[in-house]
């Protein structure tokens, strides 16, 4: 079986483009949930959100556009710092890409016209409104043809495709690919409906620490959007090219919990079983963790079940865990996949993230430490990282030190 | 890579069929949601699962693909939101019109979540969607998690769903094939990704010829 290696990262969340803006505020705690503003949204609905802030003075456009435009930039600094041409990836039949998102990206005026069957921006919006996904993933990898796998699991998603990679790699199905997530999902229609099953977060009045995993105040999660990329390519393939590995995936393991249709499952028993089969994938044992990046999405069901998970696994010496969605909000499809790479990051940079806007830990979440003091700067060896998704669908992947 | 097509399925794409949506989704209680997909990919999962096999545990993989993204509305709901005067009174019907566990066409995962409510813990799982080779990614995952022992069985399953719009009939159902280890046989069928769903329903076609016989697929890896 071939080792897995990282060896090119890509990131466009709420605090930033690129790595060298979004680490920094990452490991600051410093959070990118604002007013919600870039869409009108109900007199009931959730006001807050993870927006990615404007560049080169552009403004918001709700649009397919966007989310590949979070994606392109990802992947294509993924891609420089592997060293690694698209146009040349594309072209090796050793090379595929497995990526999620959701491409839920119309708004309420164009779903209408779609139903009435009216053309909009000289399109076909009834075609539009059916394929929003579809036209997405074509967007993003329909050149790759058949070696293109576009994943839809949800909130777990962005983990799923990087294990996805993983399984490519390792099996011998490819030398390189390019794996990650992408959501762009923040728009009337996605806030109301979320705001309705009530899993946003309810602090309105103070966007900036609206997404508080772990707390005693959490109420929800933030909706945000971005995108994480990361290259992965076999031992050989790193070597022959005289790549730098940044970091091993080096397992992971999935597993589905039914007990409830959009809740995590009780003492976070199925979680504790992704987790435990990544490190089993590894030959890792739990002493070979020290850090864990939770979902941590900052709803009371996610953080106590989590924590529970953590716990079945580690026992009393769970390593340090934090959750990034303090900063970045929740990406839903593309949040597994950032999260990955802030794991290599946390690897890479002998640093652990905070968690963001955690003042008081609910006293529920049964973990001793949550990282609420800010960053630490310490040898971080490995990093699970969790990925948990609507009906049941959980992800974890244990990356490693190359 | 190499391994077995061991069984298919086939439900609608032009010959008849009859859902029990009670039986298949019984939490389901909002008529706007037309969850199709789901109906469709269950009964096809049942119909590989065969009767009084046991395939939970570590070696089951499930890979579901799918033109899901058709809207999961009813063609009545759909009229009801164009008729409203403007955005907010439509967003309004929406939030009210729907299941709040079934935000939309989001139902994301569902097929998985009823598969596992079959007893089935499945040790790998995925979902691709919307692009055109969905079901090649499901077959070729199968393919791949059976041939390196991930798993020691896996079922790709692809089904399309009418939703709120009209398609043709040939066009709506679902097709799935069992993956097992194995190699042996001449001429194995190689695995290129073709329109949606056109692997798969080839894939049942071939078997059903052979009169359910195991049929030899290879995943090219791309070496030369």
């Amino acid at each position: 079986m071939a080792r897995a290696l990282i060896t090119g990262l890509g990131a466009v969340c709420p605090v930033g483009w690129g790595i060298e803006e979004c680490w920094p505020a990452v490991v600051a705690g410093r959070s990118g949930t604002a007013r919600l503003e870039i869409v009108e949204v109900g007199e009931n609905d959730c006001k807050v959100a993870g927006q990615v802030p404007a560049r080169d003075g552009a403004g918001y456009e709700s649009s397919p556009l966007r989310l590949l435009d979070f994606y392109r930039f990802a992947e294509a600094e993924a891609l420089e710092q592997a060293g690694l041409e698209r146009e040349r990836v594309v072209a090796n039949p050793r090379a595929r890409a497995a990526v999620a998102s959701h491409g839920f990206a119309w708004k309420i005026d164009e779903f209408i016209a779609g139903c009435r069957g009216e053309m909009v921006n000289g399109s076909d919006l009834a075609g539009y409104v059916r394929r929003p996904q579809e036209g997405a993933h074509e967007g993003i990898g329909a050149d790759f043809g058949d070696r293109y796998s576009g994943i839809t699991t949800a909130c777990s998603a962005g983990g799923v495709a990087v294990l996805e990679a993983g399984e490519m790699v390792r099996s011998g199905l490819a030398d390189i690919v390019i794996t990650g997530g992408v959501d762009a999902n923040i728009n009337e229609v996605i806030v109301a409906v979320h705001s309705r099953m009530g899993v946003l977060t309810s602090h309105n009045s103070t966007p900036e620490s609206a997404s508080r995993p772990f707390d005693i105040t959490h109420a929800g999660f933030v909706i945000a959007e971005g995108a994480g990329v990361m290259v992965v390519e076999s031992e050989r393939s790193a070597e022959a090219r005289g790549a730098k590995p940044i970091a091993e995936l080096a397992g992971w393991g999935t597993a589905v919990s039914t007990g409830h249709l959009t809740s995590g499952s009780e003492g976070g028993e199925i979680q504790a079983l992704a987790m435990q089969r990544a490190l089993d994938s590894a030959g890792a044992a739990v002493d070979e963790v020290d850090y864990i990046n939770m979902h941590g999405t900052s709803t009371e069901d996610n953080d106590l079940s989590e924590s529970e998970g953590v716990r079945r696994v580690f026992g009393d010496g769970a390593p340090p865990v934090s959750s990034t969605k303090g900063v970045t909000g929740h990406l839903l499809g593309g949040a597994g996949a950032l999260e990955a790479v802030f794991g290599a990051m946390a690897i890479h940079t002998s640093t652990l993230p905070p968690t963001a806007n955690l003042n008081e830990v609910d006293p529920r979440c049964s973990l001793d430490d949550y990282i609420a003091d800010g960053a630490r700067h310490v040898t971080c060896r490995g990093v699970l990282s969790n990925s948990f998704g609507l009906a049941g669908s959980n992800a974890s992947l244990f990356l490693r030190q190359p | 890579m190499r391994a077995l097509v061991s069984a298919s399925a086939k439900i609608g794409f032009g010959t008849p069929f009859e859902l029990n949506q009670r039986e298949l989704v019984p939490f389901r209680h909002d008529r706007r949601c037309v969850a199709d997909f789901e109906l469709l990919t269950l009964a096809c999962f049942k119909e590989l699962l065969g009767d009084g096999e046991e395939v939970s545990g570590r070696g089951c993989g499930l890979y579901f693909a799918g033109a899901k993204d058709t809207l999961q509305l009813d063609i009545d709901f759909a009229e009801e939101l164009a008729e409203k005067s403007d955005r907010i009174a439509a967003l309004t019907a929406m939030a009210e019109g729907l299941n709040p566990l079934l935000p939309l066409h989001k139902l994301y995962n569902i097929g998985l979540y009823l598969a596992a409510k079959e007893g089935i813990d499945c040790w790998r799982h995925c979902q691709y969607t919307n692009h055109d080779y969905a079901d090649h990614s499901a077959v070729a995952a199968a393919v791949r998690d059976v041939y390196t022992g991930a798993v020691e069985v896996g079922f790709a399953v692809f089904a399309q769903a009418s939703g709120g719009f009209e398609l043709p009939s040939e066009s709506v159902g679902a097709v799935g094939v069992r993956v097992v280890p194995g190699e042996t046989g001449a001429d194995p069928v190689e695995l290129l990704g073709r329109p949606q769903s056109g692997l798969l329903l080839e894939l049942e076609r071939l078997h059903s010829a052979a009169g359910g016989a195991d049929l030899v697929v290879e995943l090219p890896d791309g070496a030369s």
